[in-house]
């Protein structure tokens, strides 16, 4: 997925998979509570913006955060 | 009379259904049984059932992924999943505050806390009240759902608060079966509100509700008020019943005003309330010690009801534990058929119980189920 920040690279990503979108993001697009997003193993700074910058090659990883209940 | 109706728990939707044949074996055992179980695991939150075309709603709301709703158009063997309501996007800058202590509040989807069918003549019109304080309209049986902006917009709606939650939110959702136009909701805490036009303009009702945790200038005040639940006589829609905070209201005019009913033993706090289908002066509540306590009184669970619009109160325990029980029954979680002789509702503690007779005498149908939210009859 191309794109300079996170933001561009989820976009892309639910463009072709919409359902996606409301499961990792919430319905104001800001990370969900329990969501943690990592790029090139660095935790995500921005979680309402998604503004973090995104290297090429940057691998990004989204993971259920830890919790309970 | 309705054989089936569904539990809608921590870990999943329960549908429960009564036999034909009382079942071989053992003298006394129930007639009713888990016949479904859906969603294994995950938190649901609400249930609704659709008298116009018998598909089920089901809302779920996930510690990961937030809330999402799905629904059955075969009575539950699959589901779909379709539209969450989404708030509109939130004006860039600005700060939703509290009304008192002027604290940032979050302006995102937290619950959907009421579900309800539009008018007879209005099939796939379904209404959605959530937390915070968002009511939705969806026209496709909740394929895509739209917020009510005239509510949404209203600068009453910024008053409203929380009351056990965080939030202020919609609960209860009554659409008048005379005219679908007029649709009447319960707000924690903000009153009731009344539409006569489907949701075009509001009228802030309930005049007559008091709130004895506000100071004695603004008990009266509609806006504060905080009815746990909102129940409307399908045979007489002027009547209306409220389970509030602090007490237990009623309305003849269609929730324009309320009065008080007072001396409710063994306690006038619960949080759910039913009434009877043909017989507006028939009503169910399940008390608790209030407020900050909300166990059953004496760790007995009992069943309150009136038949005489709430100049008395029969209270109801053949059948049901009387001690050392804890059970918490939610506002959702106590249901009447369309009969009024069968009733069911379940605890926060796992417990589901259902009356044959009105409430006469209850048989309990598990005490091992998880939390129990809501509990609808099919009707």
């Amino acid at each position: 997925m191309e794109g300079a920040t996170l933001r561009e690279v989820l976009e892309r990503y639910f463009a072709g998979n919409d359902r996606a979108r409301g499961y990792v993001l919430d319905d104001q697009g800001r990370l969900r509570h329990h969501m943690a997003v990592f790029i090139d193993g660095q935790q995500l700074q921005d979680r309402d913006g998604l503004s973090d910058a995104v290297a090429p090659g940057a691998v990004i990883d989204v993971v259920q955060a830890l919790s309970g209940g | 009379m309705s054989n089936r109706f569904h539990v809608a728990t921590r870990k999943g939707l329960f549908t429960l259904e009564r036999g034909e044949q009382r079942r071989q074996g053992v003298a006394g055992d129930s007639e009713w049984a888990i016949a479904r179980t859906s969603f294994l695991g995950d938190n649901c939150t609400l249930v609704m059932h659709d008298p116009r075309d018998g598909s089920l709603l089901a809302a779920l709301d996930h510690g990961h992924f937030g809330v999402k709703m799905h629904r059955s158009r075969d009575e539950g063997a699959t589901w779909q999943e379709v539209a969450a309501p989404k708030y509109p996007d939130k004006p860039a800058g600005y700060v939703p505050k509290t009304p008192a202590e002027g604290r940032p509040v979050d302006w995102a989807l937290k619950l959907v806390w009421a579900l309800a069918p539009g008018g007879a003549n209005e099939p796939g019109v379904l209404w959605c009240g959530t937390l915070p304080g968002g009511l939705f309209r969806s026209e496709d049986g909740g394929d895509s759902w739209a917020i009510n902006r005239p509510l949404w917009d209203d600068p009453r709606r910024e008053e409203w608060f929380g009351g056990g939650a965080d939030q202020p939110g919609i609960h209860s959702i009554c659409v008048d079966p005379r005219d679908a136009a007029h649709v009447t909701i319960g707000v924690s805490c903000g009153g009731v509100w009344t539409t006569r036009d489907s949701g075009k303009r509001w009228t802030l009702a309930g005049k007559g509700m008091r709130a004895e945790y506000m100071p004695p200038e603004r008990q009266f005040d509609q806006n504060v008020q905080d009815p746990h639940q909102l129940a409307q006589c399908p045979a007489n829609p002027d009547a209306m019943w409220v389970q509030h905070h602090n007490g237990i209201f009623r309305s003849t005019d269609g929730g324009e005003t309320f009065s008080e009913i007072s001396g409710v033993k063994p306690s006038a706090f619960g949080f759910p309330v039913a009434v009877h289908p043909k017989n507006p002066d028939v009503a169910w509540f399940v008390p608790a010690i209030k407020d900050e306590k909300r166990i059953p009184l004496e760790g007995r669970v009992v069943v309150n009801r009136t038949r005489d619009a709430g100049k008395t109160f029969d209270t109801l325990t053949r059948g049901l534990p009387q001690e050392h029980a804890y059970d918490l029954v939610f506002r959702h979680a106590l249901d009447v058929d369309d009969t009024g002789d069968r009733l069911a509702f379940g605890s926060t503690t796992g417990s589901l119980w259902v009356s044959e007779d009105g409430g006469d005498s209850w048989q309990t149908l598990s005490s091992n189920l998880p939390p129990v939210y809501a509990v609808r009859f099919e009707k």
